[in-house]
């Protein structure tokens, strides 16, 4: 028994070493390597398809957008970033890549590929789906009538206790920083504090939130619109719906998910890199984010799954998304200082 | 020195048909103690004396309470301590618990909390106890108490910082504290080098006597329970094969098994003869007067028990004149300086173990005549049915 | 009769030896090297926040309101634990409990949840809809709609990590020789006050460092209170790590700060435990339970429903639906699960190998230099994930030599060794303790060179307790996250990264289903290296 035992450790020991001495060469003989803060089921698939159309092979690192975003930027800072595409779920990321000079000009004709307005203006990065801003609600205890069109009304006293947020969220403070790019600090501030005194309900995430209406824990809650389409998908029977604000108001924001490509001096990476957004960016790519994750295509010319209702890019114009980026940080002093956890 | 302890008197402990069973690892019933029976006077010392495994240990903790007998009475002091009646009897058992027994005990590794002082650790069973001391009653108690054993000065100390045979003491000052009926001590110098043992034992009996406690004791040490006891339990699997004096027990033992573990015992074989006044056995060493403890009268074979002091040795001589009994060859001598043992090889074969104080020595190979030399007047050698068991035959 | 003349008859426990060739020794360089190791991540947020500058009022603002949340509930939740398993242990050790011996490896099972998964479990299952909440309404009691908050996080993290305590202090009392206790009894104590007075202080070191762990553990957690919402420091660490990164790293010091003084403060309290290898006759004699036997049951299954059995039941009915509609299979788990068992597995042998010397060290020789490399290993553990990982990255990358290691599962490795060492330090201390003194001195006259005497004498003794120790750390490793995600190579997946981002995005069939697989390789492990072998489990 004892040498049974000595024998399976000696074995285990071996295997170990092995597996650990073959991956400690860390080589980087992939064509591209993407950083991708979007998570795997939500984007493989579709990797795998560009590896099979173009022939070049692909390596991912999955993590968390701002946690990529600081590992890009210690690479870089000490000699050159490893990752090649950097694809972030949140602007903030990128543009907190952008404001230190970590991220590439892309080529005019893939810009050319999606609206300006879901482009950086510099040209660092550029949009490839879309998230939009909704009120998802309990169908159960709300009538859709009653539901406001702006997101200024949810401060008022008939909403005292119904509303469910996410202040943590990166979503959450993509689309504080929009209104206040559109309306201003002050008065982003003043319905920050606003809504904290009209106790609403405190959730780590989106799907905290959806999870929460779809039980009837909360009446409406401040979410992504494709939340609500994937959680029906999981239980067919779940109560809840989105509802969309008006389209210039603040709450109705489309959040970007940008692709960048690393300030690199090697002219192969890059052309690796631009070959895979511009797959990203065209019809297989974008039918896929479409149809498969509920997202808003934004390509010219791409039209959203059926049952998505479809938003004029033009309507939701006027945001500078590049603000997005840099300004996180008073976005969080805004928040904290209305008294939520930024 | 005894003045804090006039009103100390021990109690009778007696125990009746008492049995401890438990089940071990495979679920079979163990049986470490059968039937017992003892009863121990006050302020006497007795010993349970056995090899290891006889029960000795668990008889001991049956009057602690810290085994439960499966049957059978134990009674302290008059108080009945716990009895498990038949099955068949409506009566209920009784238990007290072990902290109610008013018994002290004495633990073989000492079991000092090494988180206490010295000191800490005898006020510990004082405070415990039912009986109300009051803090300048404990302090003086203490530094009787630390004096007794001879560690006046040693308060202050941690467990961890004393030797073996400090710990013991301590071990027994902090048990006689509250001033217990009855104290019991598990093997309490087995875990002391030989030179100590001595030595402490002897403090140990000093102080138990001059105190007057009923001790009862554990050991596998012949020497200890015959030097320090009044009376030894001799045990064997869970029985209790003899209970008497020392010299009850060195001289007329019951068993050959109890004959052979309380001292050195040549077991010589002899014819039973009956001779006028008592019976007789004719043994290759001359005629003894024997005890008989034939299981079977009928029987005319019996061994019989000489002591090897009772063998007187002399010279072989071809002559005529040379004393009747065995002749034998030295096979082996152990010289002590106070007498002297020989092993001795007698023409069958066997062997006999022979010691004397003579002033005539043997060297090995000397042929010499051995002959049974009774001691004293009027004694008798127990003799017993051939074929019983002797501690040898356990080997 | 004066005992003065004779010496005692061996040194007093914790005495320092006397060397004679000097400060320096190999034994002493290797410890602290050992110590450097694991201090390095430390060392490195320090100076970053000293380099980082940052504005002292922003931290003086941001950090005493989330320090305080912290400290409380890192003290109450070390406090209840070490109440509840001390409980536990006593009522699986030493009672008549029915089913003790099930019940001495069901009560180690909370320790294969992971607390993020765990609690978001939990969560679902206390909400309408879910196990918990249909089993509460059934018998009457109405379920609390809102759970969160301190109560709510002290709870969960309470039922998750009392195994901490639980495992070392079942294991002493059931080595505990019973003449101590004994003579407790026989000096007047009742049974209760025997316990009290004579048996807890005897498993003081067990407890202590048990509820250390637990401690250092709440200290760095963040993915169940963040769901719980509760905020703690380590949620200023992880908001403002990319908006504001002095006062990121600033709250991560505070964080190692706090650690490291309540650390020093345990190993100055924990007191000295000696090694009792007399068998316990006690268990021989149980304390009968009689009335007390339904509420202790009833305990016992408290507490394991909610470390264990209700988010199983939740991950469970997740994964079931999934199932059912064939969105989700194992097949797409087994390469992570491979992933899992090969880093987890190595994770394990090395964090044992690199700690054993510190363990000999402070064990045979103590001395100031081995106590702070001890405490260096345990300071690891309170490390956040994230800011080690973040830490491990940056020394990687910034030092040529070490360059080559970066994004490697060496380094992946070396990180999980760093955060978990302090589980194997404790066991393979007591390991080492376990060698009798009289053993090691008889084989150093028989066989000179040491390693080959390490191999053949103290090795095969310590072995259960090293394995025991290796146990505790594959069991953390398999369950990790933050730094998996930050240090692992492209495309390597872990068990605990596929639960993560199917979670992330609402994919709960499939977080449930790798969960459930989780769970089920860290039980089949847990059950082999660190029950099967030990006497909580035999006896």
């Amino acid at each position: 028994m004892r040498t049974r035992g000595a024998l399976a450790l000696r074995a285990i020991a071996i295997v170990a070493a092995c597996a650990v001495s073959a991956s400690a060469c860390g080589g980087d003989d992939a064509d591209v390597t993407i950083y991708s803060g979007r998570t795997d089921r939500l984007i493989q698939p579709i990797l795998d398809d560009f590896e099979e159309a173009s022939g070049l092979s692909v390596e991912v690192k999955y993590g968390n957008s701002a946690d990529l975003a600081l590992l890009i930027e210690e690479e870089a800072a000490s000699g050159g970033s490893k990752a090649d595409v950097f694809l972030s779920q949140s602007p903030g990321s990128i543009g907190f890549l952008e404001q230190n000079d970590r991220l590439a000009e892309l080529p005019a004709a893939t810009l050319a590929l999606v609206p300006p307005s879901v482009s950086d203006d510099g040209g660092k990065w550029v949009g490839f789906s879309g998230r939009q801003r909704v009120l998802v609600y309990n169908t159960d205890q709300v009538d859709p009538a009653d539901l406001p069109d702006s997101v200024f009304a949810l401060t008022d006293p008939e909403w005292s206790g119904r509303v469910g947020v996410a202040p943590s969220n990166g979503s959450f403070q993509d689309f504080v920083t929009a209104m206040r790019v559109t309306e201003g600090d002050d008065v982003t501030a003043e319905w920050l504090a606003d809504l904290k005194t009209n106790d609403p309900k405190i959730y780590a995430n989106n799907n905290a939130i959806v999870q929460a209406v779809g039980r009837g824990e909360v009446e409406v809650g401040l979410v992504n619109h494709y939340y609500n389409y994937r959680a029906v998908a999981e239980d067919p029977n779940q109560p809840s719906a989105n509802h969309n604000f008006a389209p210039d108001d603040p709450g109705s924001l489309l959040i970007v998910t940008g692709a960048a490509i690393l300030a690199t001096d090697d002219a192969e990476e890059f052309a690796a890199g631009t070959q895979l957004i511009d797959f990203l960016l065209s019809s297989a790519g974008q039918q896929y984010f479409a149809t498969e994750t509920f997202e808003y295509p934004l390509a010219a010319g791409e039209e959203p799954a059926g049952g998505v209702p479809p938003i004029d890019f033009a309507d939701v114009g006027g945001i500078a998304y590049e603000l997005l980026g840099g300004g996180l940080g008073q976005t969080r002093v805004l928040i904290t200082d209305a008294g939520f956890d930024g | 020195m005894t003045s804090g302890f006039d009103a100390f008197t021990g109690a009778a402990v007696t125990m009746r048909e008492v049995s401890v069973t438990y089940r071990a690892g495979g679920g079979d019933n163990v049986v470490a103690v059968e039937r017992a029976d003892l009863n121990v006077e006050p302020g006497s010392i007795v010993a349970l004396l056995g090899p290891s495994g006889c029960g000795k240990t668990s008889l001991l903790r049956a009057i602690a309470g810290l085994e439960e007998p499966s049957s059978g009475e134990v009674v302290i002091g008059g108080r009945t301590a716990s009895a498990c009646p038949d099955p068949a009897s409506s009566t209920k058992r009784t238990w007290v618990q072990p902290e109610q027994r008013d018994v002290g005990m004495v633990f073989q590794d000492g079991a000092l909390f090494p988180h206490l002082s010295v000191r800490q650790n005898i006020v510990f069973g004082l405070r415990a106890t039912r009986k109300k001391f009051s803090k300048p009653e404990i302090a003086a108690r203490v530094a009787e108490l630390l004096e007794l054993v001879d560690l006046a000065d040693y308060g202050n100390r941690m467990p961890g910082t004393l030797s073996g045979g400090q710990q013991q003491r301590v071990a027994l000052a902090r048990s006689l504290a509250p001033q217990p009926k009855v104290l019991l001590l598990d093997e309490p110098f087995s875990a002391l080098d030989t030179a100590l043992r001595v030595q402490v034992r002897a403090e140990v009996a000093r102080i138990l006597r001059d105190i007057g406690v009923t001790t009862i004791f554990v050991t596998h040490d012949q020497d200890e329970a015959f030097v320090l006891g009044d009376k030894v339990a001799v045990m064997q699997n869970g029985r209790i094969e003899q209970f008497g004096t020392p010299d009850e027990l060195y001289r007329s033992p019951r068993t050959p098994w109890v004959a052979g573990f309380v001292g050195e015992a040549n077991f010589v074989v002899g014819t039973v003869t009956d001779e006028a006044a008592a019976e007789v056995a004719a043994t290759p060493i001359g005629v003894i007067s024997i005890d008989d403890h034939r299981t079977d009268p009928t029987e005319s074979q019996v061994q019989v028990l000489v002591r090897p002091e009772q063998i007187a040795l002399a010279a072989w001589s071809d002559a005529d004149d040379r004393p009747v009994g065995e002749a034998a060859t030295v096979a082996a001598v152990e010289y002590y300086g106070h007498d002297v043992r020989y092993e001795l090889e007698l023409d069958d074969g066997t062997t006999l173990a022979a010691r004397t104080h003579s002033t005539e020595l043997f060297a090995r190979g000397d042929r010499v005549v051995a002959t049974f030399q009774r001691r004293q007047r009027n004694s008798q050698s127990a003799a017993f049915s051939i074929g019983r068991p002797r501690p040898a035959d356990d080997r | 009769m004066t005992d003065a003349a004779l010496a005692p008859s061996r040194p007093r426990p914790g005495a320092r030896q006397r060397t004679t060739t000097g400060w320096v020794t190999p034994s002493r360089l290797i410890g602290l090297a050992i110590g450097a190791l694991f201090a390095g991540p430390a060392a490195f947020v320090v100076w970053r926040t000293i380099r980082l500058g940052g504005d002292l009022g922003d931290v003086l603002s941001e950090v005493p309101a989330p320090l305080w949340r912290t400290i409380q509930l890192s003290v109450l939740v070390s406090t209840s634990t070490a109440v509840l398993g001390t409980g536990l242990a006593w009522l699986t050790t030493r009672t008549d409990l029915p089913g003790r011996r099930l019940w001495r490896i069901a009560l180690v099972l909370p320790l294969v949840l992971p607390s993020f998964i765990g609690a978001a479990a939990f969560i679902a299952g206390l909400a309408p809809g879910g196990v918990l909440y249909d089993a509460l309404t059934a018998v009457g009691i109405t379920p609390p709609s809102r759970f969160r908050g301190l109560g709510a996080s002290w709870l969960v993290l309470t039922a998750f990590t009392y195994p901490y305590v639980y495992l070392p202090v079942a294991a002493r009392l059931l080595r505990l020789r019973s003449s101590l206790e004994e003579s407790g009894r026989m000096l007047g104590l009742s049974s209760t006050a025997t316990f009290f007075k004579v048996t807890l202080p005897q498993l003081r070191t067990a407890v202590f460092g048990g509820a250390l762990l637990v401690f250092l553990y709440t200290l760095s957690e963040f993915g169940a209170v963040q769901l719980l919402g509760y905020d703690t420091l380590t949620r200023v660490i992880f908001a403002s790590r990319q908006t504001n990164r002095a006062l990121s790293f600033a709250a991560a010091s505070v964080v190692l700060v706090l650690a490291l003084g309540v650390v020093a403060l345990e190993r100055s309290q924990r007191g000295v435990s000696r090694p009792d290898d007399r068998a316990s006759m006690l268990t021989r004699h149980p304390t009968h339970l009689r009335w007390g036997t339904v509420p202790a049951l009833a305990a016992c299954t408290l507490v394991l429903s909610v470390g264990l059995l209700v988010p199983v039941a939740s991950l469970a009915t997740w994964a079931q639906r999934g199932l059912a509609d064939g969105r989700v299979g194992f097949g797409e788990l087994v390469q992570p699960a491979m992933s899992t068992a090969i880093v987890a597995i190595a994770a394990a042998i090395a964090a044992t190998v690199i700690v054993l010397p510190i363990a000999l060290a402070t064990t045979r020789r103590p001395h100031r230099s081995s106590d702070i490399a001890a405490v260096s290993v345990v300071v690891g553990f309170a490390i956040p994930g994230l800011v080690l990982a973040l830490a491990l990255a940056v020394l990687t990358l910034n030092t040529p030599a070490l360059d080559r290691l970066y994004q490697t599962t060496a380094l992946l490795i070396l990180a999980y060794v760093i955060h978990f060492g302090s589980q194997a330090l404790a066991s393979s201390e007591s390991a080492a303790r376990s060698v009798p003194n009289s053993l090691r001195e008889s084989s150093r006259l028989l066989e000179p060179n040491p390693v080959r005497r390490f191999l053949t004498i103290d090795f095969p003794l310590m072995r259960p307790g090293l394995v025991a120790g290796a146990g505790l750390v594959l069991l953390s490793t398999v369950k990790e996250l933050p730094a998996t995600l930050l240090l692992s190579p492209p495309d390597f997946s872990t068990l605990s990264t596929e639960i993560w981002s199917a979670y992330e995005e609402g994919f709960y069939a499939a977080a449930g289903l790798a969960s459930l697989v989780l769970i089920g390789v860290s039980a089949v492990l847990t059950w082999v290296l660190v029950l099967r072998g030990s006497d909580v489990v035999r006896k």
